[in-house]
C-alpha cells in the first residue's frame, strides 16, 4: 500500500481560540502563538493530475515563521508557485453563501413586452540540494531540495525517523507542537517528504491593517486518488477547525466518499435583521446542518459552472483565474484570454462561454473526534438548488436539492420586502420580486465571507428564518399579510 | 541456504561481478561450457554469412544428445538456444548498447544471453564481437543451467554460479547435472529478474523486466494475498508451465515415468520460430498463448463500451519479458448493420505500422525526454511511463466511445513480438532473401477475440457472475473518484453467486480505494469473504490509510501467519510494527523479506526506520535504500513531457474510434 500522494498536512501552532490552519503546521522561530483564520484549499483535477493551491492567512507576531507540510515527492523550484492572494478571495466570494434582497412588485403592475437581453460575467533554474551535514545524517534528515519562491524560503526534507525530524526542526530554530513526532511517523513510514516553507517576514505583503497576507502556494502531482489529509492540522487545534475545499473539474461536481455528505439548505427566506448579521446567521445554519448529520459530515455549499453565476456577488472565474489555479498545467486554454481589469460586482446573473469547469465548494468544521481520516473525494451527480427564477422567485423550495443535467447549486438566502401598498386591481399578482423601489437604497447580492471568525451561537435560527426547514427543526414563520 | 544468501547480500555483488569467468570456475572448467559435437567453425561462419545467424546443427551439445536426443531436439528449437548472436533481434540491440556503454557494461546483457562468450573471455575485451564463431552462435546451452548447483543470487542479473563438472557418468550423472536448484523458480529468476544498474543507466538503479517477483507474489506460488481469484490449482513454479511433462520417446534416456520435462520453453517468443521457418514451434507457441487472456465487453453508459481483459493463465504479468518491445494491443472495431467499419482503433497500416493511438497492453519505459524507449535501448530508461499490463488473474478495462449507428462491436487482443520500427532496425544484419523477409514480418497472434451486437448503444448484459466480478475489479482500478461505478456489476454478481467471496472482495477494493474504512470492516465482518486472505489484505491497507495502526498490524500479523514468506505482507508487517513502536519486530520482518528480495524498497525503508529507532548505525542501510528508492518525482515529471504517455497513464480514460483511413 502506497499512500496516495497528496499529503498536505498542516499543524497549527499553539494558538488562541481562533480556528486553526489545516494543511501543514506553522512553526515560529520563537515560542509564539500563531494561528490562521480559515483553511482553504483548491484542488484542480483533470485525469489523474491534481494541482493543489493552499491559502495561508496568518495572524501573529512579526517574526520569521514557517510551515511544515508533508508532500508526496521531492518538489523542485519549478513545481512550486506562489499565487496572487486575491485568487482565493475571488473563489471564496464567488461560491460563498449569498444574501439577496427583493422587493415585491405592485401586484397590479403589468409587465411591458420587451426583449430579453443577456446580462453582463516560473522555468526557473533547477534547484540543487545542499550537501548533507554530519548532523543531518545523524538525525536521519536529508535536505532534498532548497529554493525560494516569493516570500518563502523552501526546503524539502526527507526523514528516516520522526524524532530525528522533530530534533532537526528544533535545532534549526523551529518551535514545533507537542505530539508532532507521533503524527509525522506515518508519513515517514510511507516515504513522504516534508515541505518546510520559512517565511521571510521582511518580504511579506500586508493589508491595510498591517496583517500579514501570505501568498498562496501551489504545486501539482499525479495520483489515482483525490485525497486530502487533514490529520496533522489537528495537532495544535484548540477545539474545532474550519476547512473549505474547492474542487475544480472539467465536468463533474465532487463530494466526499468516506464521510457523510449533506447540502446546506438553500433558498431560505430570512428576516430583514439578518442583513446585519449574515455571517452569524449562516454559521448557525451551518452548525445546525452539521449537528443534524451527527457532527461528522461535509457540507456542499456550491456547485456551479465557473463561467456563470446567478446572482453574482463577484464576476465568475475568468480563464486567467483557472490558469492561475493550475490550468496552465492541466491544459485549460490560452492564458489571459479574457480578463476583466477590475472586479466589478454585477447586479445580475452572468452567462459566460459554454466551456468552463465545475466549481464545487465543500465546507466542514472538524475536530479530532469527528474527522480523523483523510478526505477522499468522488464524482457526484449534478444537482440544482438555491436558484432564482424570473421575478426573483425561487425555483427550488427551501432546502430542496434536485438531480439535474448540470450543476446549479448555491447557498441563497433571501430577504423579501412584501408589498405593503394599496392593491387597486381585480386580479392582483403577488410573488413578483425585483430591486428596490426607485429612490430607495439596498438590493444586490452580498457574499458571506470570513465565516470562520463569525460569532457562533449568537443567532437563533428559529427566530430569523421564515422558510420551513423540517429537517433542521425550523418551523418557519407565516408570510406577512398584504 | 538462507545464511549463505544473507552473507552474499551483505557482501554485495558476487565475486564474478569483477571476474566474469569466475562464475564458471577455473578456466579449464569454463572451456567445458561448450561441449563437443556440432558443426565445424567454417560451417557456422558460412551459415552466418548466408542467413545472418546459424540455425543448423546445435553447437556443443553432442555429448548430451547421445542420451537425450528428444530433450536436445526440443531445446534446439527454443528461445534459449537462440538467445545470443544467433538471434538478430538481440544482436542489434546488443551492438548499440555495447557501442554506447562499452565492453565491460555489455556483460549486463551477455552474462545471460552469451554465456559461451563470457566463458571464453571475449565479452569484456574492447573489440568487436566476431559473430561468426561457434561461441557467438551457441546460445544458452545445456551445461549452463545444468551446472548451477548453488541457489543463485537473489538479485537476479545473472547471479548464477555454474559449477561445470564432468558429466559424472555413469553413476554420478544426476548429482553432476541435475541439482535440486534446477527445479526452483529462483534458477529462472537469475535471468528473468533484472535490475538496471548504474552501469547501464548511468546514474541510477531501476527495476527492469521481472517475471520472478510477479510470479512470487501470485497465487501460482501459493501467495497472491491480494488476489480476488484464488484458483484451485496447486502451486507451480516457472517450470510447471514452461517445462510441462511430455511423453518421452523410446530413445530418450532422461525419461521418468515415461515423460520428460519439455525443453521447448514455450512462451510468447513467436518471432524466432517464424524467422527460422519453424512452423511446428510457431504452432506450439500459438497454442500456448491460446486463452491466456480473455476479453469481454460491457456497457458503462449507452454509447460507450468497456473492453475487459483478464489474465487467466500467465502466472506473471502479461505480457512478460521485455516490456518496451512486446507489442500487445487492442484492435477495436465498431460496425453497422452492413458490416461497414464506422470507427476503429488499433488497425495496422499497409506498411505494417500499428495505429499509434491504440491501447498498448504493457508497461512502457520512457527515456529522459519522456519518450517511449526505442530499439530495446534499456540504457535510456529513466522512468515508467504507464503500466497497462495484466497481473496474474487480474482484470483491466479499456473504454471506447461508440460512433452513432454502431450495431456490432468487435475487440481483439493482438500480439506481435516486435513492432515495425524495431524489425526494420534489427533485420539489417540478415542478408536479403526469404529469411530477411520473415525477419521483417513477425507474426501477429490473436490472443483474444470477442464480438457482440449493440442495440441502443448497449452491448447485451451478461449473467456470468465471474465476468461481472472481473468487470467490477477492472472498474475499481480506475480513478478512485469513479471506482463506485463497480457497484452495479458487483451487486449483480453477488445476486447471482451469493455464496462466492469474489464479488464481496471486489467491492471491498472499492471501499478501500475510496477511504470508506468503517464500511469496509463492516462489509468483511461476515459473509463468504470474511476469512479470505484478500479480506485481511484489504483490512490491512485500509487501516493503514486511515492511520489505524493497531488493527492494521493485527491484519498484517494474521496474514504473515498464513503466508510467512509473502513479500508484500512482510513489507507491510514491518511497517505496521514500526508504527506500533515495535522496531525490533519491524527489523525481523524486514530482514526476512530482504533475504528473498534484497532490493525491495519497502523492506529497505522499514529496515532503515527500525535501525534508526533502535539507535543502531544506519549508514549502510540508508545507502542501500537510497539506491533502490524509486524517484517518484522524476517519474511524474517525465511522464508529463509526452502527451500520449501522460494520457495513457490515466486509467480507464475514454478513447475514440476513428473512421477508417
Amino acid at each position: 500500500m502506497k499512500r496516495t500522494p497528496i499529503a498536505l498536512l498542516a499543524l497549527a501552532l499553539a494558538a488562541p481560540a481562533a480556528a486553526q490552519a489545516f494543511c501543514g503546521f506553522f512553526v515560529s522561530g520563537a515560542d509564539a502563538d500563531l494561528y490562521n483564520d480559515a483553511s482553504q484549499v483548491v484542488l484542480m483535477r483533470k485525469g489523474n493530475r491534481t494541482v493543489m493551491s493552499m491559502s495561508n492567512t496568518y495572524k501573529g507576531p512579526t517574526k520569521d515563521f514557517a510551515m511544515v507540510v508533508p508532500v508526496p515527492t521531492v518538489l523542485q523550484k519549478e513545481d512550486v508557485k506562489t499565487l496572487p492572494a486575491d485568487v482565493f478571495d475571488h473563489i471564496d466570494q464567488l461560491s460563498a453563501p449569498r444574501l439577496v434582497e427583493y422587493w415585491e412588485k405592485d401586484p397590479c403592475w403589468r409587465e411591458p413586452k420587451r426583449r430579453m437581453r443577456k446580462m453582463a460575467g516560473a522555468l526557473p533554474r533547477p534547484s540543487s540540494a545542499p550537501p548533507r551535514t554530519e548532523r543531518d545524517a545523524e538525525l536521519g534528515v536529508t535536505v532534498e531540495a532548497q529554493f525560494t519562491a516569493g516570500e518563502y524560503q523552501i526546503v524539502i526534507l526527507s526523514a528516516t525517523q520522526a524524532n530525528g525530524l522533530d530534533t532537526w526542526l528544533r535545532e534549526n530554530k523551529y518551535v514545533i507542537p507537542e505530539g508532532a513526532s507521533k503524527a509525522l511517523a506515518p508519513y515517514i513510514a510511507d516515504g513522504m517528504k516534508f515541505f518546510v516553507a520559512k517565511v521571510d517576514i521582511t518580504k511579506v505583503k500586508r493589508d491595510a491593517e498591517g496583517t500579514v497576507v501570505l501568498s498562496p502556494l501551489r504545486f501539482s502531482f499525479e495520483s489515482d486518488t483525490l485525497r486530502l489529509p487533514v490529520r496533522l492540522g489537528l495537532l495544535n487545534a484548540k477545539g474545532q477547525q474550519d476547512l473549505l475545499v474547492y474542487v475544480l473539474h472539467p465536468e463533474k461536481r465532487f463530494e466526499v466518499a468516506n464521510y457523510p455528505n449533506v447540502f446546506i439548505p438553500s433558498n431560505v427566506e430570512v428576516l430583514d435583521k439578518v442583513r446585519h448579521s449574515f455571517g452569524a446567521f449562516y454559521v448557525s445554519l451551518f452548525d445546525r446542518t452539521l449537528a443534524k448529520a451527527g457532527g461528522r459530515a461535509v457540507v456542499t455549499e456550491y456547485a456551479w459552472q465557473t463561467s456563470s453565476c446567478d446572482p453574482c456577488p463577484v464576476p465568475p472565474l475568468q480563464p486567467a483565474d483557472l490558469m492561475t489555479l493550475g490550468g496552465d498545467l492541466l491544459g485549460v486554454g490560452p492564458p489571459g484570454a479574457i480578463r476583466t481589469k477590475k472586479r466589478r460586482r454585477p447586479s445580475g446573473p452572468f452567462f459566460g462561454p459554454a466551456s468552463s469547469w465545475v466549481l464545487t465548494r465543500l465546507h466542514t468544521r472538524y475536530s479530532a473526534d469527528t474527522l480523523d481520516e483523510d478526505l477522499v473525494f468522488r464524482e457526484a451527480k449534478p444537482i440544482t438548488g438555491g436558484r432564482a427564477s424570473g421575478y426573483g422567485r425561487s425555483v427550488e423550495e427551501a432546502g430542496e436539492v434536485r438531480d439535474a443535467p448540470s450543476n446549479n447549486f448555491q447557498g441563497r438566502y433571501i430577504i423579501r420586502h412584501y408589498w405593503k401598498g394599496k392593491v387597486a386591481c381585480e386580479n392582483p399578482i403577488y410573488d413578483r420580486w425585483g430591486g428596490p423601489p426607485s429612490g430607495s437604497a439596498g438590493g444586490g447580492t452580498s457574499a458571506a465571507t470570513g465565516l470562520a471568525t463569525a460569532p457562533r451561537g449568537k443567532v437563533k435560527l428559529n427566530d430569523v428564518v421564515r422558510s420551513k426547514l423540517p429537517a433542521l427543526d425550523v418551523p418557519g414563520k407565516p408570510t406577512p399579510k398584504r | 541456504m538462507r545464511p549463505l544468501l544473507a552473507v552474499l547480500v551483505c557482501l554485495g555483488a558476487p565475486a564474478y561481478a569483477a571476474d566474469p569467468q569466475a562464475r564458471f570456475g577455473p578456466p579449464e572448467a569454463a572451456r567445458r561450457l561448450l561441449g563437443p559435437g556440432g558443426p565445424d567453425a567454417a560451417t557456422v561462419r558460412a551459415n552466418v554469412e548466408r542467413d545472418g545467424f546459424h540455425a543448423g546443427e546445435p553447437i556443443g551439445e553432442g555429448a548430451c544428445a547421445r542420451c537425450h536426443p528428444q530433450v536436445v531436439d526440443q531445446w534446439a528449437a527454443s528461445a534459449h538456444r537462440f538467445a545470443s548472436f544467433d538471434n538478430p533481434y538481440y544482436r542489434a540491440a546488443f551492438d548499440v548498447f555495447r557501442a554506447e556503454r562499452g565492453a565491460e557494461a555489455s556483460r549486463f546483457c551477455a552474462d545471460c544471453h552469451d554465456p559461451a562468450l563470457v566463458a571464453a573471455g571475449v565479452i569484456e575485451v574492447d573489440a568487436p564481437i566476431d559473430v561468426g564463431t561457434p561461441a557467438a552462435q551457441a546460445g544458452i546451452g545445456c551445461r549452463l543451467c545444468h551446472s548451477v548447483h548453488a541457489e543463485p543470487d537473489a538479485r537476479g542479473n545473472a547471479g548464477y554460479h555454474a559449477d561445470i563438472r564432468g558429466l559424472g557418468l555413469p553413476d554420478r550423472h544426476a548429482a553432476a547435472v541435475a541439482s535440486p536448484t534446477l527445479r526452483t523458480a529462483r534458477l529462472c529468476g537469475t535471468c528473468h529478474m533484472v535490475g538496471l544498474t548504474e552501469q547501464v543507466l548511468g546514474d541510477t538503479w531501476m527495476r527492469g523486466q521481472d517475471e520472478f517477483t510477479a510470479w512470487y507474489d501470485s497465487t501460482a506460488n501459493g501467495h497472491g494475498v491480494s488476489a480476488v481469484w484464488r484458483p484451485a490449482a496447486p502451486p507451480r513454479t516457472c517450470q510447471g508451465c514452461h517445462m510441462p511433462r511430455e511423453a518421452a520417446l523410446p530413445d530418450e534416456k532422461g525419461a521418468k515415468d515415461g515423460t520428460i520435462a519439455s525443453h521447448r520453453f514455450l512462451g510468447a517468443n513467436s518471432a524466432l520460430p517464424h524467422l527460422r521457418g519453424d512452423a511446428d514451434h510457431l504452432a506450439r507457441t500459438r497454442a500456448f498463448l491460446e486463452g491466456v487472456v480473455t476479453a469481454a465487453l460491457h456497457t458503462p453508459t449507452p454509447g460507450v463500451v468497456d473492453v475487459v481483459l483478464r489474465n487467466r493463465k500467465a502466472a506473471h504479468r502479461f505480457p512478460g519479458g521485455t516490456q518496451d518491445s512486446n507489442e500487445v494491443w487492442l484492435h477495436v472495431q465498431a460496425c453497422d448493420d452492413e458490416a461497414r467499419v464506422l470507427g476503429e482503433s488499433g488497425a495496422v497500416a499497409a506498411d505494417g505500422r500499428r495505429d499509434a493511438e491504440a491501447a498498448l497492453i504493457r508497461a512502457q519505459p520512457i527515456d529522459g525526454e519522456g519518450k517511449p524507449i526505442q530499439r530495446r535501448a534499456a540504457q535510456h530508461t529513466r522512468a515508467g511511463g504507464f503500466d497497462n499490463g495484466l497481473l496474474p488473474n487480474e482484470a483491466r478495462a479499456f473504454r471506447y466511445a461508440l460512433p452513432e449507428g454502431t450495431t456490432v462491436v468487435r475487440a481483439r487482443l493482438l500480439y506481435r513480438q516486435f513492432d515495425k520500427d524495431y524489425v526494420d532496425f534489427a533485420c539489417e544484419t540478415v542478408p536479403p532473401g526469404p529469411t530477411r523477409d520473415r525477419c521483417l514480418d513477425p507474426p501477429t497472434i490473436v490472443v483474444a477475440d470477442v464480438e457482440v451486437p449493440v442495440r441502443d448503444g448497449r452491448v447485451p448484459p451478461t449473467d456470468d457472475w465471474a465476468d461481472l466480478v472481473d468487470y467490477g475489479v477492472a472498474l475499481a482500478r480506475g480513478l478512485a473518484e469513479h471506482a463506485e461505478a463497480a457497484k452495479a456489476p458487483l451487486d449483480r454478481a453477488r445476486a447471482l453467486a451469493p455464496d462466492r467471496p469474489e464479488p464481496a472482495l471486489a467491492w471491498g477494493r472499492v471501499l478501500a480505494r475510496t477511504g470508506q474504512t468503517d464500511a469496509l470492516f463492516a462489509h468483511l465482518a461476515a459473509g463468504p469473504a470474511k476469512d479470505h486472505p484478500a479480506a485481511d489484505w484489504l483490512r490491512l491497507n485500509a487501516a493503514l490509510s486511515a492511520y489505524r495502526h493497531a488493527p492494521a498490524r493485527e491484519a498484517a500479523e494474521r496474514l504473515a501467519e498464513r503466508f510467512p514468506d509473502d513479500r508484500r505482507t512482510l513489507g507491510l508487517l514491518a511497517r505496521t510494527r514500526n508504527l506500533t513502536d515495535d522496531p525490533a519486530g519491524a527489523l525481523e520482518a524486514a530482514d526476512r523479506l530482504l533475504i528473498t528480495f534484497p532490493e525491495d524498497e519497502e523492506g529497505l525503508r522499514q529496515r532503515l526506520l527500525a535501525l534508526r529507532t533502535l539507535g543502531r548505525d544506519t549508514a549502510a542501510a540508508e545507502a542501500t535504500w537510497l539506491r533502490h528508492r524509486r524517484d517518484v518525482a522524476r517519474d511524474q515529471r517525465l511522464r508529463q513531457l509526452d502527451p500520449r504517455i501522460a494520457a495513457e497513464s490515466v486509467p480507464l480514460r475514454l478513447r475514440s474510434l476513428s473512421p477508417p483511413g
